[in-house]
């Protein structure tokens, strides 16, 4: 039988009769909902068979129309039932009211039918509109507006710092501020820290690289989430190191099987061996992170000396602590942890360190909420210029229905009757557009998600739910309220006498009526001026982002990914690391087509970045002062030829510094430039992080690189050798975990993956390759939040243009053909057809003038709101603005030149014998 | 010439809830997808898309329904007694076990018979005013 075959066509009909289906009242879905999409599945399974895949589209058309007429009239009687069972004695006007209702919207379905190609026209504009709103409203209402899926989420706080002495706006934990927050505070039910890791997992199976949370024992209670399967951590155990550790539900299912006897077992972290006491549940995610593992983070009162803000704090406040609360008792707190020999009453001072208590989802949401907030505007203007065009096809019907309203009036419907009828018929249109456009913002989310940068968080929040649904609903609502409101304004009280002269045309009415169409077309390219303008500044943007020179050159060339050295690996304690690393980047190098190799503790634009403070021998502070804190990285190999990083002045780390244990670095231009005000007078000065540091001496300098991404500053770096003897409080520091960077000749460097891989396990087979990519990745994955608004506005102005084209090109048209009769006199009279011609196209010039200056003017206000995500462009840019005005206006002239040719081609005594 | 808005009389019957009554008058005139159905499944019992296939066969195409208004008019006949919706089948031999098939409840056959003779009257008195000759 028919409904055995599932052609994905029909697959997709069903799933889209589905859909419709949700127009039923919920009792007769229940009862019917599965039978008739059967009976869909097997229509559409014989159309197909018979013809085609284009029979399936049609019958999915059909449908529309078919489910909405009988599932108000299903509405309708499941309304009477009530009222006949429920209410014996029905109230006689809510009675009346469905009654009338119902009148007016089989009235309205019957002029759909007879005139299907307005409705239909009309249908599919608003479903654009009302789709691509209901798809950003989806991402927006995922992403921004859902609480996070915790108990009371609205208690949950991050606790970090400003410091604008230091320079940062944002500042998160250090181990006295822990220390000190965690014993002290009077506000927090819990307060926790963690940091983000990535540890290697060997033993059975490859080995890989995963990540990690390192969490104090408070974060879990402070989310009020237990492990599923086991327990959380306990207080006496969290400084055991290896100690207990707790899987993730879905690396659980993925490297156990979903084994419940896996509490006990142990599991090989970087060589060692840790317990697994839990599973966390399956639907926990942490915060907007995916970790694999969860490690406990333990503190130890000591560590309150290191001046590194390493930790993340999130807290729950206790109930009816409000923000404010939270932030004065920080503010308290701060001072005590000059107790901790990690900073004095001075520094703290200097660095001005305040306390910043914010809502925890500001942290989950980030920055993407200016940039969702503005396309949801964009989109809400594209709305409006559907709704302006759909109001004109609804002013040239009711001119045509003039005399029927008339008929009408003059055997005593009264003006509300009529206008309630026009109602009817748009707000029904809008609804049905709605449905539509609730398919259309289904595929229009896929898509979106699709683009979306790869940063924006709560992406598997991002689904269509009843806040969605009620949105679209209101929003076709809306529609339908808006543009039906013109035509009830301007033809509810016609003039019965003129209307029903025959010919009777050109009244006031029409006139007034020209200037209401005008004037919406005038606002359709006004907005869609605005949203041109809008998507000019991105590409702006874009191109100025494109155009910054990073630091480092041709990153297409580049293949970069991530290895750790587990300690265990390591002979002869951790300076072991050195040699493997050496022996690994000559490997790599010796593979054909690599030309260099280097490596780093962290890339640019990576996000991985080490800070520390620094003193400079040459310019010594006193106690009062603070010290400045600076990012460094340690590197290896052929690192800034690798990377086509220019040096200056000097040279470069070498094999012989790592191995000799030379106390040698290597400074960036700006950071040069700040102390000596030149690159080569920095050679030879010296300088360390702190003062039980040896002096370290500056052999080379570098060229900036923006490792914060390009629309930030190139901050200054300084680089170490990955082996340092008597650095930050260390005897030894080795850095076991890099990043490696191989720059080749091959047009493709991710070609080059299975011997690269081939080279590292020939040194050592246990060592996982993590972070594949290519530089170029990186840098466009700084560029993802431009890029990605940038195509989602130029969608929004692609829509809005082709709207406000057809807009101005109906209004044209539809005054040619007013105006048949007159041009044909005209012409009569000795008039040449360019006269004609231009008399059409200035009436467009007019109406093109108009949108240019008050879209001009719309922009200035509305494009400051994106200021924000503009990026070496001012949101009042003048050759943006000069190129949307022009485009728009040649746009606006180009569609009247088809009316105007039209216009210019009557023949007079055609046109006047038409009369 | 224009024509005026005539408003629409409210055609649709009121189907009284009490079975207990058995005044087959108060069911007539049934509306032409009901009888239909009725007569779709007045042999044997059918599912959904066979009795819209059976209607549209025995209409020559003319009535060809959509699954909404098939199932809003199932409702209605299964609400007023009419039709009955089988239990789901398991004997393996039928077409698809998965359907639901419907069949006429004793009413629903003494009402479709009542419509048919009502038609049947009708048609008669078509015929004696010429307006229908004989086949």
């Amino acid at each position: 039988m028919a409904h055995h075959t599932s052609s994905p066509s029909v697959a997709v009909a069903v799933a889209w009769y589905a859909l419709l289906l949700r127009a039923y009242p919920v009792s007769f879905r229940r009862q019917y909902g599965t039978q008739m999409t059967e009976v869909f599945e097997d229509r559409c399974g014989s159309a197909r068979r018979r013809h085609g895949r284009s029979a399936v589209a049609a019958s999915c058309l059909a449908a529309v129309g078919e489910v909405l007429v009988n599932a108000s009239k299903e509405h309708i009687g499941a309304l009477r039932r009530t009222r006949h069972t429920t209410t014996p004695q029905p109230r006689k006007s809510s009675a009346r009211i469905a009654e009338a209702a119902l009148t007016d919207v089989r009235f309205a379905l019957r002029t759909f039918a007879k005139n299907p190609i307005f409705a239909v026209v009309a249908m599919l504009t608003l479903c654009l509109g009302i789709g691509a709103n209901s798809a950003i409203f989806t991402v927006v209402n995922g992403v921004l507006l859902r609480p996070l899926p915790y108990d009371r989420p609205e208690d949950l706080v991050a606790v970090a710092h400003t410091a604008p002495g230091l320079g940062y706006s944002r500042l998160p934990q250090a181990p006295a501020t822990y220390l000190t927050y965690r014993d002290e505070n009077r506000v927090f039910e819990a307060f926790g820290a963690w940091s983000r890791s990535r540890v290697s997992v060997t033993g059975s199976g490859d080995p890989e690289l995963v990540d990690a949370v390192w969490i104090t024992e408070d974060v879990l209670s402070a989310l009020r989430v237990q492990p599923s399967i086991g327990h959380g951590f306990a207080t006496a155990t969290m400084a055991d190191v290896p100690g207990g550790v707790i899987l993730s539900h879905g690396y659980w299912q993925r490297r156990f099987g979903g084994d419940a006897a896996v509490i006990g077992r142990t599991v090989q972290l970087n060589l060692v061996s840790w317990e697994i006491v839990g599973v966390m549940p399956e639907d926990f995610r942490f915060l907007h992170y995916e970790p694999s593992l969860y490690l406990p983070n333990y503190i130890p009162a000591d560590a309150g000396s290191i001046r590194s803000f390493d930790y993340q704090g999130i807290a729950r406040l206790r109930p009816g602590v409000s923000l404010d609360e939270a932030n004065r008792d920080v503010a308290r707190m701060i001072p005590l942890t000059a107790e901790f020999p990690w900073a004095t009453a001075a520094d703290l001072d200097e660095w001005r360190f305040g306390p910043d208590v914010h809502p925890l989802k500001a942290d989950v949401v980030g920055d993407v909420g200016t940039v969702l907030w503005v396309l949801f505007g964009m989109f809400g203007l594209v709305l409006l210029i559907a709704c302006a065009n759909v109001a004109n096809l609804f002013f040239v019907r009711a001119e045509a229905r003039q005399r029927e309203i008339a008929v009408r009036t003059a055997m005593g419907a009264s003006r509300g009757r009529i206008a309630r009828q026009f109602l009817a018929e748009s707000v029904v249109l809008g609804l049905f557009a709605g449905v539509a456009g609730l398919g259309l913002a289904q595929v229009g989310v896929r898509l979106l998600v699709h683009l979306a940068p790869a940063n924006l968080p709560r992406l598997d929040e991002i689904t269509i739910d009843p806040a969605v649904l009620l949105f679209t609903v209101g929003v076709s609502l809306f529609a339908g309220l808006v543009f039906g409101l013109f035509p009830v304004l301007h033809y509810g009280n016609p003039n019965v006498v003129t209307a029903l002269k025959e010919g009777g045309r050109g009244s006031s009415v029409g006139r007034q009526t020209h200037r209401l169409r005008t004037a919406l077309a005038v606002t359709q390219l006004a907005l869609a001026l605005v949203l041109l303008i809008g998507s000019g500044l991105m590409i702006r943007s874009f191109r100025a982002l494109k155009s910054v020179d990073p630091g480092f050159d041709r990153p297409q060339e580049v293949l970069t990914l991530r290895l750790a050295i587990p300690r265990r690996e390591i002979l002869r304690g951790q300076e072991g690391a050195v040699p493997i690393t050496e022996q690994i980047l000559r490997r790599l190098a010796e593979v054909p087509g690599v030309t260099s190799v280097g490596a780093a503790s962290g890339l640019p634009m990576e996000g991985a970045t080490n800070t520390n403070s620094i003193q400079v021998e040459d310019f010594p502070i006193d106690g009062s002062q603070a010290m400045p804190v600076r990012y460094y990285k340690a590197i290896a190999g052929d690192y800034f030829a690798a990377m086509e990083i220019p040096l200056l002045a000097g040279r470069s780390i070498t094999w012989d510094d790592i191995y000799q244990r030379r106390p040698v670095g290597v400074v960036t231009e700006n950071f040069a430039r700040e102390y000596w005000g030149n690159p080569a007078l920095a050679l030879g000065k010296r300088i360390r992080h702190n003062a039980t540091d040896a002096w370290r001496e500056i052999v080379g300098v570098v060229g900036n690189v923006h490792d914060r991404g390009v629309d930030e500053d190139a901050p200054s770096v300084m680089y170490w050798p990955m082996a340092v003897e008597n650095f930050a409080g260390f005897d030894l520091w080795v850095r076991r975990s890099m990043s490696y960077v191989i720059r080749t000749a091959r047009p493709n460097p991710s070609s080059l993956l299975p011997e690269v891989r081939q080279a590292v396990w020939s040194v050592n087979p246990n060592l996982p390759l993590a972070n594949v990519r290519t530089l170029d990745d990186l840098v466009a994955g700084s560029l993802s939040r431009t890029s990605f608004t940038l195509v989602m506005l130029g969608i929004a102005a692609t829509v809005a243009v082709f709207l406000g084209t057809v807009g101005i090109y109906g209004v044209i048209s539809y005054i040619v053909a007013q105006r048949t009769k007159e041009i044909g006199v005209r012409m009569a009279l000795g008039a040449q057809q360019s006269d004609v011609r231009r008399m059409v196209l200035r009436h467009g010039a007019a109406i093109g003038a108009g949108g240019v200056i008050i879209g001009l003017a719309a922009a200035v206000g509305l494009t400051r709101v994106m200021s924000a995500l503009l990026f070496g462009v001012r949101p009042a840019d003048p050759v943006t603005y000069a190129a949307g005005a022009a485009s728009v206006a040649v746009v606006s002239l180009l569609a009247c030149y088809i009316p105007a040719r039209r216009a210019a081609a009557v023949d007079p005594l055609e046109a006047l014998r038409w009369e | 010439m224009p024509k005026a808005y005539m408003p629409q009389a409210n055609r649709e019957q009121t189907v009284a809830k009490t079975r207990s009554t058995v005044d087959i008058d108060q069911y007539l005139p049934l509306t032409p997808v009901a009888f239909e159905i009725l007569l779709a499944v007045a042999e044997e019992e059918r599912h959904g898309y066979a009795i819209m296939q059976d209607i549209e066969d025995a209409t020559e195409g003319a009535m060809r329904l959509n699954p909404g208004t098939l199932y809003r008019a199932i409702g209605r006949l299964v609400d007023a007694g009419l039709l009955e919706e089988l239990p789901a089948r398991e004997a393996p031999d039928l077409e698809d076990a998965r359907r639901r098939y419907y069949a006429p409840t004793p009413l629903g056959k003494r009402v479709a018979e009542a419509e048919a003779r009502r038609l049947a009257a009708q048609v008669a008195a078509a015929r004696s005013k010429k307006l229908l000759r004989r086949a």
